[in-house]
C-alpha cells in the first residue's frame, strides 16, 4: 500500500467523480461528495455473505461503500470513449477529446482507490447492455446503480438487464426532472440530447417508478428524493432514490 | 357463369383482411376499414418534391404513405415493415403473449393487407421486411426522400431508429409523429414527452420534442405542419369517455378542429 504523501502525489491531477477517503487526511476531490448523502440510499446495514453489483462505477465509491457493509462487490464500468452513447454529431469530437484529456481513464481513479482501500471489488469493462447472469457468473443480491440511466439512449434495455441480473433487491439512484416534478399523474421525460453533460433523458421521478416496473422489477417505490450538490457548492442535482426487488 | 366483377373481388379481399390500420381508397368505392384515415390531412404534410427520385416509406404496413410517394411520381419506392409481431418493441411481461395477441388482432399473415392494396393500386412499391433499427445501404441502399409515419411513439429506442433512417437517407426525411396536445401548449419550447409503455407506445414528444429527436439524430428541420389531427376510421375502437379523455378532447377539438391522433410533421435534412 503507497504511502500518504505517495497516495496524494496518485491523487493529485487527475479528475475524480467521486469524493473518497482513501487513507486519513487523504481524501480524492470529487466532483460530487456522496458521503453527508449514504444514509439517503437506504442500503442495508449488513450485506455480508451477499453478492453485490454496482452498474457504472467510476471512481468506486459506491462499490466500496457496499464492500463496506460486507457484500462481495462486481463493478461495471466503460473504458473506451467509443463505447458511450454519444449523439451522432457529438460522437468525433466528443470521443477526441475524451480520449486525449482521459476523461474515461476512471480505472486510473479506481485502481488509485483500489489499492489504497486494499479492496477486493472486482471490476469489469462492460457495458449495462451485455451485462447478464452468463456474462458475470449469475445474478446479484443486491443490483446499485447510481446516475448512469440519464447518459443512456436506451435507460429501458439497461433496466431490463439489471432486472435479468437481480434476484435480490435493487437500489437505484438518478437525477429527476425538477420542473415537471409537480404535474400529476402523466410520466414525464425531458429530452437533453446533446446536453455538455451527455444527458439523454430526465425523466420524473414518477417516470422513473414506471420504467423501472416496465422493465420487470416489483414493489418498486420510491425511497427518498433530495438535492445532491455538487462539491463546489455550486448548485445540486435533484435526485430521486428508487427501491425495488427483482422479478420473481 | 360470368366471373365476377373486379370490385366484387376486391371488395371480398378487403372484407377478408382481419385488419386494416389504413383507409385506403382501392377503386371506385371500395375503401378499406382501416384504424386511422389519412386522407384528409395527407395535403398537411410538408411533402417535398419527389419525382424522379428514389424514395422509402419506413414502417409502411397496409402501406398509405408508400403509394402516396408513388401517386407523387416517386421513381422508386421501398416500404419496409418488420417480418412478424415478435419484432415490436414489447417489454419483457409481454415479450412471451404480446406477439400471438397482436396476430389474433391483426390476422396471421403480416403485410396482407399491403399485398391487397398494392395488387389493386397496381402500385410498384417493393414491400422489404427489414425493422428501422436494421436500415443500412448496404442492405437497402440509400433514398433522396425517406417518409416515416407514426412509428417512432412505437419504439424503445428512437434515436437509435433516427440514425438508422439517417444512414440511409441522401436528402430529405419526412417524419410525422404523434404529438401529445398537453405538453405542446404547456411547453411550447421544451423538449418533453409522456412516456407510456404499457400502451406498447413508449414515448411520446410533444412538438419542440419531436424537433429535438430529429436535430439530436443529426437532421435539420427544414418546413414544418402546424399539429393536425388523423381522423379515426371506422375500425378504430371508441375513445374513452372519462372526465379526463373529454378534457383533453375539449383541447383538442380546440386546437386541431376534430377528433383523431394530435401529429406534428416536419421536413428534416441530415446535416453535416
Amino acid at each position: 500500500m503507497p504511502s500518504a504523501a505517495d497516495l496524494r502525489g496518485l491523487v493529485e491531477g487527475r479528475p475524480w467523480y467521486h469524493t473518497i477517503e482513501l487513507a486519513p487526511g487523504v481524501v480524492t476531490p470529487g466532483m460530487f461528495d456522496h458521503r453527508p448523502y449514504v444514509e439517503r440510499y437506504g442500503l442495508p446495514a449488513d450485506l455480508t455473505g451477499l453478492r453485490a453489483l454496482d452498474v457504472g462505477t467510476m471512481d468506486g465509491f459506491w462499490a466500496f461503500e457496499l464492500e463496506r457493509r460486507g457484500a462481495r462487490v462486481t463493478a461495471l464500468d466503460l473504458d473506451r470513449p467509443q463505447d458511450l452513447d454519444w449523439p451522432p454529431r457529438l460522437r468525433a469530437a466528443g470521443e477526441a477529446q475524451m480520449a486525449e484529456g482521459a476523461k474515461l481513464a476512471h480505472d486510473k481513479g479506481f485502481q488509485v482507490a483500489h489499492r489504497a482501500l486494499g479492496s477486493s471489488v472486482e471490476r469489469r469493462v462492460l457495458n449495462v447492455y451485455d451485462a447478464t447472469p452468463e456474462t458475470l457468473g449469475g445474478r446479484f443480491d443486491l443490483v446499485f446503480c447510481g446516475t448512469v440511466l440519464i447518459h443512456l439512449r436506451d435507460p429501458m434495455l439497461a433496466l431490463e438487464r439489471m432486472a435479468g441480473l437481480c434476484r435480490g433487491r435493487l437500489v437505484l439512484a438518478e437525477e429527476h426532472a425538477r420542473r415537471l416534478e409537480w404535474v400529476p399523474r402523466a410520466k414525464l421525460v425531458e429530452f437533453r440530447g446533446e446536453s455538455p453533460w451527455m444527458t439523454w433523458w430526465r425523466p420524473t421521478s414518477r417516470a422513473w417508478l414506471a420504467m423501472i416496473r416496465t422493465a420487470g422489477f416489483e414493489d418498486v417505490r420510491r425511497h427518498a428524493r433530495f438535492g445532491l450538490r455538487f462539491r463546489d457548492g455550486r448548485g445540486a442535482v435533484p435526485h430521486t432514490v428508487v427501491h425495488a426487488r427483482g422479478p420473481a | 357463369m360470368p366471373a365476377a366483377p373486379p370490385s366484387v373481388e376486391l371488395s371480398e379481399a378487403v372484407r377478408a383482411n382481419r385488419l386494416w390500420y389504413h383507409t385506403i381508397e382501392l377503386a371506385p368505392g371500395v375503401v378499406t376499414p382501416g384504424w386511422f384515415d389519412l386522407r384528409p390531412i395527407v395535403e398537411r404534410m410538408p411533402w417535398p418534391d419527389v419525382r424522379g427520385r428514389r424514395c422509402l416509406d419506413v414502417g409502411t404496413y397496409d402501406g398509405f404513405l408508400a403509394f402516396e410517394l408513388e401517386r407523387r411520381g416517386a421513381r422508386e419506392v421501398v416500404a419496409t415493415d418488420i417480418a412478424g409481431e415478435e419484432d415490436w418493441d414489447w417489454y419483457p411481461e409481454l415479450r412471451g403473449s404480446g406477439p400471438r395477441v397482436l396476430a389474433d388482432l391483426m390476422g396471421p399473415e403480416k403485410g396482407r393487407g399491403f399485398r391487397i392494396a398494392a395488387h389493386a393500386l397496381e402500385s410498384k412499391v417493393q414491400r422489404v421486411e427489414c425493422s428501422v433499427y436494421d436500415l443500412d445501404p448496404e442492405r437497402v441502399g440509400e433514398f433522396d426522400v425517406v417518409v416515416c409515419g407514426s412509428l417512432l411513439l412505437h419504439l424503445r429506442d428512437p434515436f437509435r431508429a433516427l440514425e438508422a433512417i439517417r444512414a440511409v437517407c441522401r436528402g430529405e426525411l419526412l417524419s410525422a409523429e404523434e404529438v401529445n396536445l398537453p405538453l405542446t401548449v404547456a411547453h411550447p419550447r421544451r423538449p418533453v414527452a409522456q412516456l407510456r409503455p404499457h400502451e406498447l407506445q413508449w414515448t411520446v414528444p410533444n412538438v419542440a420534442g419531436h424537433r429535438d429527436m430529429l436535430r439530436v439524430s443529426g437532421f435539420e428541420v427544414q418546413r414544418e405542419s402546424g399539429p393536425y389531427a388523423i381522423p379515426f376510421g371506422p375500425a378504430h375502437p371508441p375513445a374513452a369517455r372519462t372526465p379526463r379523455a373529454l378534457a383533453r378532447r375539449a383541447l383538442q377539438r380546440a386546437r386541431l378542429g376534430g377528433p383523431g391522433v394530435p401529429t406534428h410533421a416536419i421536413l428534416a435534412r441530415p446535416r453535416v
